[in-house]
């Protein structure tokens, strides 16, 4: 069985030292990867990874969002889109920028991968992430989150 | 009796201990797991909410020559590259580490002007004196020019992905691509096969400026050389390396740090994106597979710098039209 812990502590030690941990929104982002790392510890396979799908998708739109949020609230800044989405962010990000930075192209596509796993195995009834897509999938959010960590709030 | 390789260990792990114990860290990991680096640091902790230490224990490893040392530089890059300026960056040598004189003492100075925080043995860092807790736990102290030198460097490897196509490099990421041919054989008839395919010269070790005395602060000029070089569309600087699916990564270290340190050169005292039209390719006899869910990462990580990768049989041909 894998736990994905050393994965799971790099992700909380990287939102509890950036630059954004002080927001009241990422501590709620925080607690969500610790439902994660706690989602490790179920024993059936199924319902782990169905368990860790739902708490890292919610994560990471979650953060995405109110990176999103926080930049439209400056003065003379694009508004933020009506719906906040996964991929409404990444599109605002791309567009707009946060604070004069974009995500890496690398990046951008790997946003686009989470997003897509993460529709695949919340909306197909009856199919389950092996423990190698749950890895990509983490590889992929650690990549994000220190691009986001790198904006400046 | 335990061996070195256990005693090393224990030493390390005393050691990070030590440092946990003596600071205020709300939040710590030993050996942590960045996808993107080559080399781990020991020790992250989170000193307080927004602020971030990142510890290499080089302790009990020998840095006394260039390489070891611009391995070390480039896993200072890497991780703020990672985790954001704002993050501390420390390095710790041990008493086997670098000298204070002679030769080496440009080593320890480029180490010492790089990182945001030294301490040269693990005794220096146990003595009360040392103030651990204001050299870990503080804002880094970047010097200006190594703070130019990384926003360059993250502007740089954000441009340098942006047309990454797979499938150009799926020979390098087979790790049943083995290497098949001793390397020094191959840096012998490599360059004359190429001087023959392209009738043109061959420049052996061609010396090329780089700007580590200036990032480093350093009192001299210094130049990096290659296996060999050729006039083409570029000044094509050509290296060439043997690698398999394991322990390349101390290889890589020192290549990523090569090329980020010839992208530049300093021009009225500040640094500047190279004028002149240089291009490093680096030969690969073998494959530089990431890990089986990630195999393009050593692959991404060299371009991301601007290396130009091929296998010795498809030389030519980037030479002529990369």
């Amino acid at each position: 069985m894998k736990t994905f812990k050393k994965e799971t502590a790099a992700i909380l030690i990287q939102l509890r030292g950036s630059l954004w941990a002080p927001h009241p929104e990422v501590a709620d982002v925080i607690s969500e990867y610790e439902h994660f790392e706690r989602a490790g510890k179920t024993p059936h396979q199924e319902r782990r990874v169905s368990l860790q799908i739902f708490h890292a998708s919610r994560a990471i739109d979650s953060l995405l969002a109110h990176v999103v949020t926080h930049e439209a609230s400056k003065p003379l800044k694009q508004p933020a889109p009506p719906i906040m989405t996964l991929g409404s962010s990444q599109i605002y990000i791309r567009d707009h920028s946060i604070d004069g930075q974009q995500l890496a192209a690398t990046a951008d596509a790997e946003l686009t991968d989470i997003r897509n796993d993460r529709n695949l195995y919340l909306h197909k009834a009856n199919l389950f992430p092996a423990d190698g897509t749950i890895q990509s999938f983490l590889d992929k959010t650690i990549r994000i989150i220190s691009a986001v960590s790198n904006f400046n709030p | 009796m335990p061996s070195n390789t256990q005693r090393r260990r224990t030493n390390k792990s005393q050691l990070l201990d030590f440092i946990l114990s003596a600071v205020d860290a709300e939040h710590f990991q030993k050996a942590p797991y960045f996808p993107d680096l080559l080399r781990q640091p020991d020790l992250i902790f989170v000193p307080r909410p927004g602020r971030l230490t990142a510890i290499y224990a080089y302790d009990l490893e020998r840095i006394d020559n260039w390489h070891d040392a611009i391995g070390c530089l480039e896993d200072l890059i890497e991780v703020k590259l990672a985790l954001g300026e704002h993050a501390l960056v420390a390095a710790i040598f041990g008493k086997a580490g670098v000298a204070k004189e002679g030769a080496n003492s440009e080593i320890r100075n480029l180490l010492q002007n790089s990182f945001d925080s030294v301490f040269w043995t693990a005794e220096s860092l146990k003595d009360p004196k040392s103030g651990i807790q204001e050299s870990l736990c503080s804002a880094p102290k970047l010097s200006p020019i190594m703070a130019e030198f990384l926003y360059r460097e993250k502007k740089a490897v954000f441009q340098s992905l942006a047309h990454f196509e797979k499938k150009r490099y799926l020979e390098l990421v087979d790790p049943l691509n083995k290497p098949r041919e001793p390397l020094p054989d191959l840096k012998r008839h490599l360059p004359e096969w190429l001087g023959n395919q392209l009738n043109r010269p061959i420049e052996r070790k061609p010396m090329v400026r780089n700007v580590k005395g200036f990032v480093g602060s350093l009192e001299r000029q210094y130049g990096f050389d290659f296996d060999f070089g050729v006039e083409g569309r570029h000044w094509f600087a050509i290296d060439i390396i043997r690698a398999g699916r394991y322990g390349t990564r101390a290889k890589l270290r020192y290549l990523m740090a090569k090329a980020r340190l010839l992208r530049y050169e300093v021009i009225d005292g500040s640094l500047k994106t190279r004028q002149f039209s240089l291009q490093p390719i680096l030969v690969i006899d073998g494959n530089i597979a990431g890990p089986s869910h990630d195999p393009y990462r050593y692959v991404r990580a060299l371009l991301s710098v601007g290396w130009m990768l091929t296998q010795p049989s498809d030389l030519a041909s980037v030479v002529e039209h990369g």
